[in-house]
């Protein structure tokens, strides 16, 4: 069993039986997750939100809003959690629906406690991932922004896969300039190689196409 | 006001109208042949009565032809004298000729006083024409002058007037005959008066002629309307024996020129013609009598075809309405005990037998038909009704099914969400228990969550077999105001949640009901929780919640009122029905169930909308009966 820091996730529970919630808080305790409780929908919404990996435990008969008309509201409202749907009598319709729309798992009671913990660890992870690209991709961003705008004309060139004879004489200056600017380009979007450069450019969403003619 | 008559009265009174027109006119018809029967009969002593006069003639006629004995002259007249009596005797209501006969019984009694004398002579003529006078009375007075038919008219004037005139005439002949006879024996006295005697038999002779012409035409008349031939057969031979010997009578006497030559010659002619006078008279009068008596035969006869003509029709009427009154009310007697038959015994295959092609018959055949109608709609109805019990039986056994599988399902969740937090807490208590180092204190309180949680199953599973035992429910006398008490005390905390303020108005003192207590409260905690959902979504004012009891004649009303949303009116209908929801996770249970209980201890419930908003839910329960309670 493995140990993840005690800090660096947080698990959310919608259900409305408070003893299966305190069975489950005191569940993902024993594993050192941290566990926050809701009893309905409106609850959890209603409340602030750790800025932290995480995932949802819901339950699909929920009084007020049902476990899967949440989840409609989560993706109207663009939060992606990832969500663990548990119910006492699910039916593959429900079911169907559920995973459709995004669920990680759906589990019936009452469940193996391995699967609940494993449905969370993966949804914890593709959480963090999720997190984690976002991050990148902002880390990105704002190196992209450093760049001078002869810099990013060169490095738009450069993905566009031009040599840099080409580039020079595109942009009517001599190589050496092109060379000096690419250098420095390469070196604030902190990639080594042109295959490095080009996979950022993907995940920037600046296909090189811009700069193909 | 005939309407009302029974069908035999009506038939009576038209069976009896149409004999009594029968009747009348057969009177009249009697009467009519009673006129005429009369009228022949005295045609018929008419006739009788110149029969008695026939003798008188041939007396007075015989007696001066030859020299006759006084005394049978005598004799004759006297005999004559006795049949006019008697024949006038007879007659003498119907003929009124007494007078005429009293002439000639005078005439009569002055020959018999006579000799044989001039004065004789005058006598004997005198007497002829009383007798010519007395038989046309007759004639006159017995209707034989009015004789109807053509035959018989003219043979009774032959009879009544042209046989005795011609014998009359004839014997004034003889007389003058006579007379000149007479003077030839003394021509020298009446020398002067000779012409005058001679010229007179010459007249006699035209006259006789004339009347003999008058005769035969009569007689051609009469045959005109002698059908049979008969008459003709009978009599045209006499009236030959009394024409020819009279003619030839006649030719002598005119040969003679008046004079008196030959008597014995006269005398002959003379007897000879009177005898075929007297004889073709007695012909004719039988004739005439015979006629007439077959004309009275007739008219009888006629008169009785007709009495048993009519008798037969009156009876025919009356056996036709017989028959028609039983085809008529039989038939319908029929129908009605066939129908009063039907009705007891609610037989729809009884038929009527009559099947006429009368109104009666139709009348029959559609009551069969109606009957067929009947018996058709009646099996629909049973097979209709069969298909509906069976659907209904059906239907009961689905819901039964459905409510147990929803049932079921509402149990199963019942119990999996304890369950499943065992289940999750014993998981989490072993993982606790297999930590470096253990944590004793959340094993603890992971077991002790454990506990509870089975004894939350076990109190779930309690319920379920209380609400199971709701067939076998104990009712017990109970005040219905601690259950509604007790109801609102329990149900304080989640009707404070819901913001809803309860109003109690309990009427004091109420009778108590018979009732299963658990049973009562979960349909008063049923009601209270509805109404509590149904003013959840109200803001703009306050959610009262008002529970009422009051006395009623025979059990108490209790009322829970909201303030909430209401109910559609359309759903107002279905509300009590099992399944039927107006909420989004409802199962429809609840108010059925509510209902079926209720109706289990012989109460009702209902529902209306309250004012001015809101619904008004009414639950009536029937008191407690002394004996009972």
């Amino acid at each position: 069993m493995s140990k993840p820091s005690a800090v660096d996730s947080v698990v959310f529970v919608v259900d409305d039986d408070a003893s299966v919630r305190a069975a489950l808080k005191s569940l993902f305790e024993s594993v050192g997750l941290t566990v926050d409780l809701f009893e309905s929908a409106a609850a959890f919404l209603q409340s602030q939100h750790p800025d932290l990996p995480s995932c949802l435990v819901l339950d699909v008969r929920l009084p007020g809003l049902s476990g899967l008309e949440f989840q409609d509201e989560l993706l109207k409202a663009n939060i992606h959690l990832p969500i663990i749907f548990i119910t006492g009598h699910g039916d593959i319709p429900m079911s169907v629906r559920a995973m459709k729309a995004g669920a990680v798992e759906f589990l019936t009671k009452p469940f193996r406690d391995q699967d609940l913990l494993d449905a969370v660890r993966l949804a914890l992870q593709r959480d963090r991932t999720r997190r984690e690209e976002e991050k990148s991709i902002a880390t990105l961003k704002t190196r992209y922004a450093s760049l001078t705008p002869r810099e990013k004309e060169v490095l738009g060139f450069v993905t566009a896969g031009l040599l840099n004879k080409q580039i020079a004489a595109k942009m009517g200056v001599s190589e050496i300039t092109v060379k000096v600017h690419r250098g420095n380009g390469m070196r604030k979007m902190g990639t080594r190689s042109l295959a490095e450069l080009i996979k950022v450019a993907a995940l920037l969403g600046r296909p090189a196409s811009r700069a193909t003619i | 006001m005939f309407r009302s008559l029974r069908t035999s009265t009506k038939l009576f009174i038209v069976c009896s109208t149409f004999v009594v027109s029968i009747i009348v006119a057969t009177y009249g018809l009697v009467a009519e042949k009673e006129i005429a029967i009369e009228f022949v009969r005295k045609e018929l002593v008419g006739t009788r009565y110149l029969q008695a006069l026939q003798p008188v003639y041939a007396t007075i006629l015989t007696d001066e032809r030859e020299a006759t004995p006084v005394a049978k002259t005598k004799k004759g007249i006297d005999e004559s004298l006795v049949a006019l009596s008697t024949a006038e005797a007879d007659t003498v209501d119907s003929l009124n000729t007494s007078e005429s006969e009293q002439a000639l019984t005078a005439a009569l009694h002055k020959l018999l006083s006579g000799k044989a004398s001039v004065i004789q002579e005058e006598h004997n003529v005198g007497a002829l024409a009383k007798a010519r006078n007395l038989a046309s009375r007759i004639g006159d007075n017995s209707n034989l002058a009015l004789d109807p038919d053509l035959d018989s008219y003219y043979l009774q004037d032959i009879v009544v007037t042209k046989m005795p005139t011609l014998l009359g005439q004839l014997g004034e002949l003889e007389q003058s005959l006579l007379r000149a006879s007479l003077h030839a024996d003394a021509p020298s006295n009446y020398l002067v008066a000779r012409p005058l005697i001679t010229v007179r038999p010459l007249i006699l002779d035209g006259m006789i002629r004339s009347t003999l012409e008058e005769i035969k035409r009569d007689l051609a008349a009469a045959y005109q309307g002698d059908t049979d031939g008969r008459l003709r057969k009978t009599i045209d031979a006499k009236m030959s024996s009394m024409i020819s010997p009279t003619e030839a009578y006649l030719t002598t006497v005119t040969a003679s020129h008046g004079e008196a030559s030959d008597l014995v010659a006269f005398d002959r002619g003379y007897a000879t013609a009177v005898d075929g006078a007297m004889s073709a008279w007695s012909t004719d009068e039988a004739e005439l009598n015979r006629l007439l008596n077959r004309r009275l035969t007739n008219l009888q006869n006629k008169l009785r075809n007709s009495l048993i003509l009519n008798g037969l029709l009156a009876g025919l009427s009356i056996a036709l309405a017989v028959v028609t009154y039983r085809q008529i009310a039989g038939p319908l007697k029929h129908l009605r005990s066939l129908a009063q038959n039907v009705q007891a015994t609610k037989n729809l295959d009884l038929r009527s037998a009559y099947g006429g092609r009368d109104e009666i018959g139709r009348v029959g055949v559609a009551f069969n038909a109606m009957l067929a109608e009947l018996a058709e709609a009646h099996e629909r109805e049973a097979a209709e009704q069969a298909r509906t019990a069976a659907m209904q039986a059906e239907l009961a056994r689905v819901s039964r099914v459905t409510s147990m599988g929803e049932m079921a399902a509402s149990i199963a969740h019942e119990i999996n969400q304890p369950l499943a937090a065992v289940v999750t807490n014993a998981s989490a208590g072993l993982r606790w228990l297999n930590g470096q180092p253990p944590d004793l204190d959340e094993v603890r309180s992971a077991l002790k969550r454990i506990v509870k949680d089975g004894e939350r199953g076990s109190n779930v599973l309690a319920s379920i077999r209380g609400m199971l035992k709701k067939g076998t429910q104990e009712k017990t006398a109970l005040n219905i105001n601690e259950s509604i008490r007790d109801v609102i005390t329990l149900s304080q905390g989640a009707l404070k949640n819901g913001g809803v303020s309860v109003q109690a108005e309990l009427t004091d003192s109420l009778p108590s009901v018979l009732a299963d207590r658990v049973q009562l409260q979960q349909v008063f905690l049923n009601l209270m929780m509805n109404a509590a959902e149904a003013m959840a979504a109200v803001s703009d004012r306050p959610r009262v919640l008002r529970v009422r009891s009051e006395r009623h004649d025979t059990g108490i009303f209790v009322s829970v009122e909201d303030t909430g949303t209401g109910i559609d009116p359309k759903d107002m209908g279905r509300l009590f029905e099992t399944f039927f929801t107006t909420k989004p996770e409802g199962m429809g249970m609840g108010l059925s169930i509510c209902r079926s209980i209720i109706e289990s201890h012989g109460g009702r419930i209902e529902v209306s909308p309250a004012e001015p908003c809101g619904s008004v839910f009414r639950v009536f329960l029937p008191i407690a009966e002394a004996g009972k309670a």
